[in-house]
């Protein structure tokens, strides 16, 4: 009787495991049905209008102040609000007129980061006649100042750190969006923004919040990486985080010929598993076809 | 199933080594795809829901190792079993009981797709392992491998990147998620759909459990 054991207990397990086969092949399928559904962005908190909706102001981080403590004299480049002689001041961008350097009376060591940081360089190389840079944005300045990626009416205070770093990404993606993707793409965007763990990095854990460093020195990339992981060494800072040819700097060769390769060795994957499974698939169907057919003609 | 017909002298497929490895991997490799593929399709609702339910994303990450290793242990203990079948038992590499491809494998893959086609009115008389068993194994065998490497690459990369180039990391991760792709499908379609769901072994060919052959 020893050697039924086995055999009754798989009788058990038996349906048990089908569901969970099943449950998996449900899982897959309904997962890349629902893939392009489920893969929006949360909206973007940055930008500000003109309009402020009071109620959401109540419940932001900066709700405890007065109108005249930003806004102070409510004079906007020599003109005073509300001009009536010139109906076209609201048609100006709210976030392009507003004098920033405000911010700093509170927000000092933030606003001292941005004055040290990328984004500050590039208005810096935008408002320089003398650069050629303004053919790249047709003449346009482009570079962010604080209200481009802070709504500073409506931004609240205590939110998650997931929360914050699903905003972020929004924020950063309205200019960056070839960045964003490819960093959801990476493990550190599938665990931040899909799966919502605190312990992954968003955008500004390496980048820093205000500092804005694109990390293409390797020793400042380090210190960046060695916040998370301590052991890390130079390269380490070698593993693409961006890993997409829209994402790298046309300037950057090495890093291209790397993207290129992992793009090569993708296509190779994806030629092994089609050709794989067109084997199986086509063998197993004519199996099958074979011994349903016998099966039916000893009928 | 057919396994009332056991007689003392039904032939023993697999003996209790094999039969205990094929349960062991059986859900320690169900534990590792469903962890890793909700990490390869981490943007879809169900796969959000099923890291929810297990506990998040460091939950997974350490399930997915546990049954890494039980499962890789599989493969380490099949290997050493392998080198004791070999010198401990003196047994032998070819023949009609091997694992190990031959030539006839190749003219029994031409008999069958005759089959297959009517050109022929039986299927071969397959030795004890078919071609098609032996493929899955050395499939299984070359996969485990490969994906217990560049697993352990994911797994450690501050000690990897300091012998290969970083963007090795992603290529190793590039490799790991389609050969997990090529995995689940062969396993969970092909391998159970061909070793159970066939019409000739409907609803389950038992002996991989009991160690019974039902056939000749």
């Amino acid at each position: 009787m020893n050697r039924h054991i086995l055999q009754s207990g798989f009788r058990k397990i038996y349906p048990l495991y089908f569901g969970i086969v099943l449950a998996t092949i449900a899982l897959i399928l309904i997962g890349i049905c629902g893939k392009a559904g489920a893969a929006m962005l949360p909206p973007s908190g940055a930008g500000s209008d003109w309009f402020i909706d009071m109620n959401r102001f109540a419940l932001s981080a900066h709700a405890a102040l007065k109108c005249d403590d930003c806004h102070g004299s409510m004079i906007v480049n020599g003109l005073q609000h509300s001009d009536e002689k010139r109906p076209d001041f609201l048609r100006q961008s709210a976030t392009r007129t507003y004098d920033y350097a405000r911010c700093r009376r509170c927000h000092e060591l933030s606003f001292k980061r941005y004055l040290e940081g990328g984004h500050a360089k590039a208005l810096r190389e935008e408002k320089d006649p003398s650069k050629e840079k303004k053919q790249v944005t047709g003449g346009k300045i482009m570079a962010p100042t604080c209200g481009e990626c802070h709504a500073s009416h409506y931004e609240r205070s205590g939110l998650s750190r997931v929360a914050v770093g699903q905003r972020m990404l929004g924020a950063c993606a309205s200019c960056h969006p070839a960045n964003a993707a490819s960093y959801r793409n990476n493990i550190h965007g599938r665990v931040g923004i899909d799966l919502g763990n605190p312990k992954a990095a968003f955008c500004t854990d390496c980048h820093g919040a205000h500092t804005v460093d694109s990390l293409k020195k390797p020793q400042t990339a380090l210190l960046a990486c060695k916040r998370c992981h301590p052991k890390a060494e130079t390269e380490f800072t070698g593993i693409v985080i961006h890993a997409s040819l829209e994402s790298v700097s046309a300037a950057d060769a090495p890093k291209r010929a790397e993207v290129l390769w992992i793009h090569r060795i993708r296509w190779f994957a994806l030629a092994v598993l089609a050709l794989s499974l067109a084997f199986f698939v086509a063998h197993s169907f004519l199996w099958l076809l074979r011994e349903i057919h016998e099966k039916l003609r000893k009928h | 199933m057919q396994a009332t017909s056991f007689t003392p002298d039904t032939p023993i497929r697999f003996s209790v080594i094999h039969r205990l490895l094929h349960l062991v991997v059986m859900f320690g490799f169900t534990g590792l795809a469903v962890t890793g593929l909700s990490l390869g399709l981490s943007s879809t609702t169900p796969a959000r829901g099923f890291m929810w339910l297990i506990g998040g994303a460091s939950h997974a990450a350490m399930l997915h190792r546990y049954c890494a290793v039980v499962t890789y242990g599989c493969v380490v203990i099949h290997a050493l079993w392998f080198l004791y079948y070999k010198f401990g038992l003196a047994g032998a590499w070819t023949g009609p009981d091997s694992i190990v491809p031959s030539l006839k494998d190749l003219k029994d893959f031409k008999h069958h797709l005759a089959y297959f086609f009517g050109l022929e009115k039986t299927p071969p008389r397959f030795d004890k392992f078919s071609y098609m068993e032996k493929i899955e194994y050395w499939a299984l065998f070359i996969g485990m491998n490969t994906m217990g490497i560049t697993g352990l690459v994911l797994w450690y990369p501050e000690c990897f990147t300091r012998y290969i180039p970083g963007f090795f990391v992603n290529l190793a991760q590039t490799l790991h998620f389609y050969e997990a792709v090529l995995a689940v499908v062969v396993k969970f379609f092909i391998h159970i759909g061909m070793a159970h769901f066939r019409p000739e072994t409907y609803p389950a060919d038992t002996s991989i459990f009991t160690g019974r052959s039902h056939k000749k």
